[in-house]
């Protein structure tokens, strides 16, 4: 019924009617105004029974414990005794502690590697994936996707193995060809160990960006892509003025889920160099964890996972935001 | 009509061995038990243990769970909180730990066990001292206990014999020698230590290798008790802070800042290096290695000549019961046999330490052994066990990391090193 209502009306845009909202706008109307013929009180409960255990699990496993964590910013807390009522403290302490924001810092310095990488390194092979006739695709899709699934944990092993100063591959081969001059020890020096370390978070996540991407292609008409090769684009054009308009929503969710775990990296940090040397590359997450579990600040550390939530949503409000904001100067 | 019988004798059986089951599990007592030895030959030796106490207590089954040092540390407060948490488990020293525990009221007093079972005699007042607290957890060091350890532990240095001998060196008895033989190493061109301070406590452990041979047992018990006006910022721990870096640019590997500890250990069996700093818990994988009689141990000599070692370590995490618990007399008998003579032998046989000594070494294989045992057994006679000094503020440990990193990079200064280690322990107060 949709897509009648749809074919139709897109067969009265191609005559162009500068008069009629656009085909965007018309196709909203379309898919809203039947979606499914139930009245509405069956619409209602029927929806609830579906949604009942999901919800229940996010309820008892999330939500709740959202709001017991926003409860908790607001007491001094041992994790061990009774929570005590103390306002705004943990706030204040929290804004005049230095440690607290250059882990802050060191998260925004992860967002390059994190998310903005992987979303570069992402859209590179998908031109390349989508652009040219790759026999066994799948194969690479996969390989490539790999580190995205792996424990995040065993990545950290597998790559303080790989950077290990004496017995790492890659020292191992910067030697080898003569590079001895460049071989570092990786994670413990002062100036290498944040990009080392956001080396290894660029590897797990572009495999995430590119498999979003390379879906995202397929659903821009390939008679773009036939258009612009009559009118002679290059690779680069074609890219510019096909692929990346077609990706933008893909790309900001991309950015958005790439964006928050940037900001709650842990494990790798942990296991990799926790947050050495010299505190350099500590992260609010373990800033966190110590606070909460090593130091026994549990209220002070519910502040601190407070703000970073704030910060959470705040940038991924703007950025769906101006994503609606460009949809809707497009339409 | 047949299915419908079928199902009923089906729904009986079922019930009857349900009520078998619980009347099998009115005379069976379970034990849970949660401890930090999740690999092998630890693992083996707590299930060896545990098998022995069932066998000797019918009816008795211990449930047992072996967590990560760092998962137990996550997990514990909820566990002995809560009615079918641990009956007994593995908890670590100082404030954070078992103060914390001890204020929020879930761990039993052991005083009463300590005199049924001769625990007071059987182990020193400075040993029972690092798991005593008061009873609303803020003085530590004193009041009452609250757990018994298994093995003792204790810092010093494992050294390649054959590459001693091959330079003419022998075993140091002031540190004045102990630095002559690094400057014979350095000279030949091979840096003496392996050392891996990525991702672990190893820096600490030098530290307090040095900290130690220059400091003194009363600073330290003062320190850790946080008794009297004590501060960290002491000439003697400036001039260890110094020490430490000046190792750092002539006997450390030049890589060091990327080695694990891990990685150290596999130099040092290696024969990369031909010392290291670290603790007797490495006695067994000495011998893993085969080095049980290629490797030797020796505590840190001291700065004035005629006195004795003075070597930082303790005992291994203190084995406590759950204050609610529903069977404490048959968990205060675990305690016994956890830390007891026969427990004693078997961790004398993978290579560790027992704290309470072990006065038959006839099933002693390894020269590595005896020469851990017996540092053992004279710094305990000498009074020369000091300690973790990351137990004094549950900060310290990170504050001291961060900042031997820095100090060793020569971004930081000793004194300022000592000032920033002051700060974090008045910072760390118990409030």
């Amino acid at each position: 019924m949709v897509s009648l209502t749809f074919f139709r009306e897109f067969t009265m845009d191609i005559s162009a009617n500068p008069a009629r909202p656009s085909l965007v706008g018309r196709l909203r109307a379309a898919v809203e105004v039947k979606p499914l013929n139930l009245k509405p009180y069956e619409k209602s409960w029927l929806g609830y029974v579906y949604l009942a255990p999901g919800l229940l699990i996010y309820l008892v496993f999330i939500f709740i414990p959202i709001l017991n964590t926003f409860r908790l910013s607001f007491h001094n807390w041992t994790g061990f005794t009774e929570p005590v009522f103390n306002g705004l403290d943990n706030y204040i302490e929290l804004a005049g502690n230095q440690r607290f924001w250059s882990a802050l810092f060191n998260n925004f310095f992860f967002v390059i590697f994190f998310t903005i990488i992987p979303i570069l390194i992402g859209l590179f092979i998908t031109s390349l994936l989508t652009r040219t006739h790759i026999s066994g695709l799948t194969a690479y899709r996969v390989g490539l996707f790999i580190p995205q699934v792996m424990s995040t944990v065993a990545v950290g092993i597998i790559w303080r193995w790989m950077l290990n100063p004496r017995f790492g591959p890659l020292n191992v081969m910067l030697r080898s060809i003569g590079l001895e001059a460049l071989a570092r020890p990786w994670l413990g020096d002062f100036t290498w160990a944040p990009y080392a370390v956001g080396a290894i978070g660029a590897w797990v996540g572009y495999g995430f960006t590119m498999v979003l991407f390379v879906a995202g292609v397929q659903s821009i008409n390939p008679e773009l892509y036939d258009v612009a090769r009559v009118f002679g684009a290059n690779p680069w054009q074609e890219f510019r003025y096909v692929t990346l308009p077609g990706l933008r929503r893909q790309i900001v969710v991309a950015f958005v889920i790439r964006f928050i775990a940037a900001m709650r990296i842990f494990d790798l940090v942990y296991v990799t160099t926790e947050g050495g040397p010299g505190g350099i590359t500590r992260v609010v997450s373990y800033e966190l964890w110590q606070n909460a579990f090593q130091v026994n600040k549990a209220g002070y550390a519910a502040a601190m996972a407070v703000v970073l939530t704030t910060i959470i949503l705040l940038v991924s409000f703007i950025t769906l935001r101006i994503q609606a904001r460009l949809a809707y100067d497009e339409d | 009509m047949k299915n419908h019988r079928s199902l009923f004798v089906l729904v009986l059986l079922g019930l009857l061995l349900l009520s078998l089951g619980m009347v099998s599990a009115q005379d069976n007592v379970t034990l849970v038990v949660w401890d930090i030895h999740p690999t092998s030959p630890q693992s083996d030796v707590i299930n060896q243990l545990n098998a022995e106490f069932e066998e000797n207590h019918p009816g008795v089954t211990i449930e047992r769970t072996a967590y990560t040092f760092e998962d137990l540390k996550t997990v514990i407060a909820l566990g002995l909180s809560s009615d079918d948490g641990p009956d007994v488990s593995l908890v670590n020293q100082g404030f954070p730990d078992m103060g914390a525990l001890v204020a929020a009221d879930l761990l039993l007093p052991l005083d009463d066990y300590a005199e049924q079972y001769g625990w007071n005699e059987r182990w020193s007042p400075g040993l029972l001292a690092r798991n005593s607290f008061s009873a609303d957890g803020k003085e530590f060091g004193t009041g009452s206990l609250y757990g018994v350890s298994t093995t003792a532990e204790i810092g010093g240095v494992f050294y390649h014999k054959d590459m001693f001998a091959e330079y003419g060196l022998e075993v140091p008895t002031t540190f004045e020698e102990f630095q002559t033989i690094l400057d014979t190493f350095a000279n030949e061109g091979i840096r003496p230590f392996a050392f891996g301070p990525l991702a672990g406590s190893h820096s600490l452990h030098y530290f307090f290798t040095i900290q130690h041979s220059l400091s003194n047992v009363e600073w330290l018990d003062n320190f850790i008790y946080r008794r009297g006006d004590v501060r960290f910022d002491t000439p003697e721990n400036i001039e260890a802070a110094a020490i430490l870096q000046d190792w750092a640019s002539k006997y450390f590997p030049e890589d060091f800042t990327g080695l694990e500890r891990e990685t150290a250990r596999s130099l040092f069996y290696n024969k990369e290096h031909p010392l290291m700093i670290d603790g007797s818990w490495m006695g067994g994988n000495m011998i893993e290695n085969n080095l049980g009689d290629e490797v030797g141990f020796f505590l840190m000599p001291r700065h004035t000549d005629g006195e004795t070692p003075l070597a930082f370590g303790g005992w291994s995490l203190a084995w406590a019961i759950r204050k609610t618990t529903a069977n404490p007399d048959l968990a205060a008998e675990y305690l016994e046999w956890q830390t007891g003579e026969r427990a004693a032998e078997l961790w004398a046989g993978i290579g560790d330490v027992p704290a309470v000594g072990l006065e038959d070494r006839s099933n002693i294989q390894y020269s590595i052994q005896n020469d851990i045992l017996d540092a053992w057994e004279s710094a305990n006679k000498t009074n020369g066990v000091g300690h973790y000094l990351d137990w004094a503020s549950p900060t310290i440990y990170d504050t001291m990391k961060a900042d031997l990193e820095l100090l060793m990079a020569g971004q930081i200064t000793p004194e300022e090193f000592a000032a920033d280690i002051q700060r974090d322990y008045e910072s760390g107060a118990p409030s």
